[in-house]
């Protein structure tokens, strides 16, 4: 059932028609958003679009209540004040920044996972390379069949089954997955130096490639290493107040 | 009232105000607090998380839309899985209200007999 009063806040859409608050209230929402953001480190990246959401919503906020105040900045310290404590607004919303984190990082190696893997399949494999260089794909398989239920997991518990699945269990299999996949990759770097310390020449000029590929997404690893502990915190947060 | 006394009942709260028409966060605040008699004054800061996870739930979606001159704005509609999610939160709430009213706003006299 649609109630057209329900469309728009009594008193009409605040937010049509106006471009902008003038500089004192705009630094009111600055301000408020900035204490937010200083209780969310580490989310910045994925901060903005939430932001912006919060931006709009306070200046909506402000403008309903203009015309019970004498001027935008009094209206913004009131719209600040409703919308609610910084710190248990930040609170809030840890948990889903968590989650968002944990996700991205599992699509990112959902995406990264084939490619690399067959960047070394490449190499080592469909390039007749000389038999020592064959064991490698071996050593890591096992890591294969660890990580990969594990990224599907991170980014299944994290998406529309989340409602299901335990936001520790999200975390926990956000780290399985980084874990195995920085560990596959330590294995066929390691073992390619190895390789090419010893008198066993490169099994082709592929292999170049594949070692690139590992590095960029160790590289991602040990980014997103510092992201996923504290998204492990918020997502613990969650599953307590479960 | 507190957020903390709309646990377990703030999602299916949203979904309605949601599909009552109320399409952005500011204005689903304002519903829920209208419709409510006040009760439901809730900070704003609190109704964006669970917005956030309805989404990922895939029982609502988000979209930035062009509001006025330069402003854009986060609208909220429902998918057909929080439409049916809805429905089967509104039955539910139907059944319990009812059962916990049948057994709450009864009067009885005990009388015991020896």
């Amino acid at each position: 059932m649609v109630h057209d009063h329900l469309t728009r806040p009594r008193g009409g859409d605040p937010g049509a028609g106006l471009a902008e608050l003038d500089p004192p209230a705009a630094a009111v929402i600055d301000g408020y958003l900035d204490q937010l953001a200083a209780r969310l480190p580490g989310y910045a990246p994925i901060d903005a679009k939430v932001t912006a959401e919060l931006r709009d919503d306070l200046q909506d906020a402000t403008l309903a209540r203009l015309p019970r105040s004498p001027d935008q900045a009094t209206a913004a310290r009131v719209a600040v004040a409703e919308f609610g404590d910084p710190a248990m607004v930040a609170e809030s919303l840890r948990p889903e920044l968590a989650s968002r984190v944990v996700r991205r990082l599992g699509l990112t190696l959902l995406a990264t996972g084939p490619l690399v893997g067959a960047c070394w399949v490449l190499a080592l494999v469909l390039s007749d390379a000389a038999p020592p260089w064959h064991l490698l794909p071996v050593l890591a398989a096992p890591l294969l069949l660890i990580g990969a239920p594990a990224v599907v997991l991170t980014v299944v518990s994290t998406g529309r089954l989340a409602r299901w699945i335990s936001p520790s269990a999200a975390a926990a299999s956000g780290t399985v997955a980084t874990v195995t996949a920085a560990a596959g990759d330590a294995v066929l770097l390691g073992g390619s130096a190895l390789l090419l310390l010893a008198p066993v020449g490169p099994p082709s000029s592929l292999l170049a490639v594949a070692v690139a590929a590992s590095l960029g997404r160790l590289a991602f690893i040990g980014l997103a290493a510092g992201r996923l502990l504290g998204a492990q915190r918020g997502l613990a947060t969650l599953t307590a107040a479960r | 009232m507190k957020a903390e006394a709309l646990k377990g009942h703030l999602d299916a709260l949203l979904l309605a105000t949601v599909d009552g028409g109320a399409e952005y966060g500011y204005a689903i605040r304002e519903v829920l607090r209208t419709e409510s008699g006040g009760e439901f004054d809730l900070p704003t800061g609190t109704i964006y998380p669970a917005l956030y996870r309805l989404e990922r739930g895939g029982l609502i979606v988000g979209q930035w839309t062009k509001v006025g001159v330069r402003r854009r704005r986060r609208c909220y509609r429902l998918t057909p899985a929080g439409r049916r999610a809805l429905v089967a939160q509104r039955a539910s709430w139907s059944k319990f209200s009812t059962a916990v009213s049948s057994v709450l706003l009864q009067e009885r006299t005990w009388s015991t007999t020896t």
